[in-house]
């Protein structure tokens, strides 16, 4: 099961919703942000080299507490040298001898969004309650839809008003998936700086239900998906 | 009727040739074009492929009803005789099926533009 986690817009929590995901999933959480990664890279083999030819997919699973994850390069030469036409190999590759994958992708609507939207087998859109990052979440989905993508789940992020509530409604009734409203807690951002999940670091934050919420859909999702093997 | 015109420029060696397929027609026609010059094709590139709608030296692409649309390609080949033969011809035009005007995936994908990193790369380093 690979899953794709989008949203259009920069700043909106994209990269924190992967790695909580990565962790209520026990999935390989991919940095796919090719120019501006955000999961901290760390010695040996990272998505670079192995978009570039340079490292076996495998070779760049690394450990991170309770996260697995691929990190991705630092250098503006390693991202320029990615061929983002490998990706959905690479990913098919962990994704056959880890299982779960979590794709952190990056903000904008350009080919790499679109190759990893692609290969995934469901997205997951995440926005804040703002207009620009709305309409982001929107076309993000529109180009989902177009690459045969399903959107499993939008997690309205940062949420510090109680009407995000009925943003998060309208959402649902928009973009056809169920919306889930992540509040803003200093804990989320507190665990991300230390690179981790919310789980690992304030196992009581509402943050960890919300997220647990998403990752049951995703596992309901896989459920109707391997039930449909051999049917499609 | 759908009328294609096209012109060439050859500039040190390489010819490029423009098209302007228009449809007359009241329905979306998926159009083929093919290159009569006896050279290679050089289809135009979005970053490191092809353009959409380019497979070899034919386009095929959807023109709307009443709508024009302009193709191009370089190639090192010369045309013999500019009078002569236009440099595209019209290869089949039919009519757009409904899951065609949606396009493939694939055709998403090549529509989109190419990755490049943001100026974000190098903002705080100043």
């Amino acid at each position: 099961m690979i899953v794709a986690v989008a949203g259009g817009k920069g700043g909106v929590g994209k990269s924190t919703v992967s790695l909580n995901l990565g962790r209520a999933l026990d999935a390989v959480v991919v940095d796919a942000d090719l120019a501006i990664p955000d999961l901290p890279d760390g010695p040996g083999s990272n998505l670079h080299d192995v978009l570039a030819g340079r490292a076996d997919p495998m070779d760049a699973v690394q450990e991170r507490g309770s996260l697995r994850v691929v990190p991705c390069g630092r250098t503006l030469a390693g991202a320029r040298a990615s061929n983002i036409s490998e990706f959905p190999g690479a990913v098919g590759a962990i994704e056959r001898r880890c299982g779960r994958v979590v794709v952190d992708c990056p903000a904008g609507l350009a080919r790499d969004v679109g190759v990893q939207l692609h290969c995934a087998d469901v997205a997951v859109l995440v926005t804040i309650a703002s207009k620009p990052a709305l309409m982001d979440a929107l076309r993000t989905r529109e180009l989902a839809r177009t690459v045969d993508t399903p959107v499993a789940a939008v997690a309205v992020n940062k949420s510090t008003a109680s009407t995000d509530e009925t943003v998060a409604e309208n959402v649902e009734a928009k973009m056809g998936a169920p919306a889930t409203v992540v509040e803003k807690r200093s804990a989320v951002a507190d665990a991300k700086a230390a690179g981790k999940p919310v789980r690992d670091y304030r196992p009581d934050s509402p943050a960890v239900e919300s997220f647990e919420v998403i990752a049951e859909r995703i596992r309901d999702c896989e459920r109707r998906l391997s039930g449909c093997v051999g049917v499609l | 009727m759908v009328p294609v015109e096209t012109e060439t420029t050859t500039l040190e060696g390489v010819t490029f040739v423009r098209a302007l397929v228009t449809n007359t027609r009241t329905t979306p026609q998926v159009v083929r074009l093919e290159s009569t010059l006896p050279g290679p094709v050089w289809p135009p590139q979005n970053g490191r492929e092809d353009a959409a709608e380019w497979d070899g030296a034919a386009w095929e692409g959807i023109v709307d009803a009443g709508r024009c649309r302009g193709v191009g390609f370089a190639t090192p080949a010369e045309q013999a005789d500019a009078d002569d033969e236009a440099a595209m011809r019209l290869v089949s035009t039919s009519r757009a099926s409904p899951d065609r005007l949606e396009g493939t995936a694939d055709e998403t994908l090549s529509k989109l533009d190419e990755w490049v990193p943001t100026n974000d790369v190098v903002s705080g380093e100043r």
